[in-house]
C-alpha cells in the first residue's frame, strides 16, 4: 500500500490531478504486469492498462471507501477490461501467430535466452488457466498480495482464495508437464 | 530467422517440460515476472493523456468545490493580512513610550524637580547629622567638666543649654 494513500485518494476524488498521478505512478506497473501476463501481447497490455486508468479516473468521483484496498478496485477494473477485450477480440493470441518479442516486455531481456523461454513457457501456461485461476496466480505469486487483498479484489472469501490458489498451482503444473 | 527462433523456442519448451516441475521452481519463475516494467515512453504518454488537465472529467459539483476552495483560500489570506496589520497598529497604540508625545520642556522640568528633591533630602540629612554632632560635642564637654569637678554623673543638655554653657 502506498504511503498516505487515503489522503491521495481523497484528493483524487476532489479532482486533484497530482494525487491521481501519484496513485497512477505506484499502481500502473502492477496493473500492467497483471494485464500483460493475461493477454500476452505488449501492445494490448499497454492499451488495456491505459483503459483501466482512464476508467478509474472517470469513476474516481463515485469511488467510495468500502474498507477494501484501492488496489482491489483497480484490479477489478483491470479484470473487467480483460474480459471485455476477449469478448470483442474473439481470437486469442497463440504461440504460432504471435511474434516471440510480444510475449514479454523488453525489461526482461537481460534474463538471457533460457530465462526468457522459461518465462514465456509459464506465461503461456497461465493463459491456459481459467480467468480466476490466472488472477489468483498473478496476484498471489507475482505481486505477492496478501490473501485478504486478493479476496477483496475477486469478491471472494479468504478460504475460497486459498482453495483457488491450491487448484490454480496444481493446474498450472499439470499444463507445464503436458506441454 | 523468426521461424528458427520459434522452432527453437518450442523445442526448448518441450525439453524443459519433460523435467518434473517443483512448486519452488515455479514460484521462482513467477517471481521473475515482477521485473517486468512497462515501457517508459508508453508510461509518459499515457500519464500525459490522463492527467493533461483539460480532459479531467469531473462534474459541476467538483468545479464548484474547487472554485470555493480557491475563494476561501484568498479570503483567508486577506483576513490574515488584516489581522497582522491590525495587530501592529494595536501594539503601537498601547506602546508605553510614545516618541511623538515627548516634550523636552516637561522632561527638563521633571529633571529639575528631581534635583530639588534630592537637594532637600540632603539638607534634611545634613541638619540631622549636625544636630547629633552638636549633642555629642556637648556631652563630651560636659563630661570633661564633670571629670574636672569630680562629678561622675552625665548630664544631657540641649543645644541652647550647650551654647549658653559654652558662652559662659
Amino acid at each position: 500500500m502506498l504511503d498516505g494513500e487515503d489522503k491521495l485518494i481523497a484528493q483524487a476524488i476532489r479532482g486533484k490531478a497530482s494525487a491521481f498521478g501519484s496513485l497512477y505512478d505506484y499502481y500502473q506497473p502492477k496493473i500492467y504486469r497483471f494485464v500483460l501476463i493475461k493477454v500476452g501481447r505488449r501492445e494490448d497490455a499497454e492499451d488495456l492498462t491505459h483503459q483501466v486508468f482512464l476508467a478509474a479516473l472517470e469513476s474516481m468521483k463515485s469511488y467510495k471507501d468500502m474498507g477494501y484496498p484501492f488496489s482491489s478496485w483497480l484490479y477489478r477494473i483491470a479484470r473487467n477490461q480483460v474480459i471485455d477485450f476477449y469478448r470483442t477480440n474473439k481470437k486469442e493470441a497463440s504461440i504460432e501467430e504471435t511474434e516471440p518479442d510480444f510475449f514479454v516486455a523488453p525489461a526482461i531481456a537481460h534474463f538471457g535466452v533460457e530465462g526468457k523461454m522459461e518465462m514465456e513457457k509459464v506465461q503461456l501456461a497461465i493463459q491456459k488457466l481459467k480467468p480466476e485461476y490466472q488472477d489468483v496466480v498473478i496476484m498471489r505469486f507475482v505481486e505477492d498480495l496478501p490473501i485478504k487483498e486478493v479476496a477483496d479484489s475477486l469478491g471472494k472469501s479468504e478460504g475460497a482464495v486459498k482453495l483457488l490458489q491450491h487448484r490454480a498451482i496444481r493446474e498450472l503444473k499439470k499444463i507445464l508437464v503436458q506441454a | 530467422m523468426q521461424l528458427i527462433v520459434r522452432i527453437r523456442t518450442i523445442r526448448c519448451i518441450r525439453m524443459n517440460s519433460q523435467i518434473s516441475i517443483t512448486f519452488m521452481d515455479l514460484l521462482k519463475t513467477l517471481q521473475q515476472f515482477k521485473n517486468i516494467e512497462p515501457n517508459k515512453d508508453f508510461t509518459r504518454k499515457s500519464r500525459r493523456e490522463l492527467l493533461g488537465g483539460s480532459n479531467i472529467p469531473f462534474g459541476i459539483y467538483q468545479n464548484i468545490l474547487r472554485t470555493l476552495e480557491v475563494g476561501a483560500s484568498v479570503a483567508l489570506a486577506g483576513l490574515l493580512i488584516l489581522v497582522i496589520l491590525g495587530g501592529a497598529s494595536y501594539i503601537k497604540f498601547f506602546e508605553p513610550l510614545q516618541i511623538t508625545a515627548i516634550d523636552p520642556a516637561s522632561i527638563k522640568a521633571e529633571a529639575e524637580a528631581i534635583d530639588i528633591q534630592i537637594e532637600l533630602a540632603n539638607l534634611n540629612y545634613n541638619e540631622s547629622v549636625a544636630r547629633s554632632a552638636g549633642e555629642s560635642t556637648v556631652s563630651v564637654v560636659s563630661q570633661e567638666e564633670g571629670v574636672s569637678s569630680d562629678d561622675s554623673e552625665f548630664k544631657v543638655l540641649s543645644i541652647e543649654e550647650a551654647l549658653d554653657l559654652l558662652s559662659q
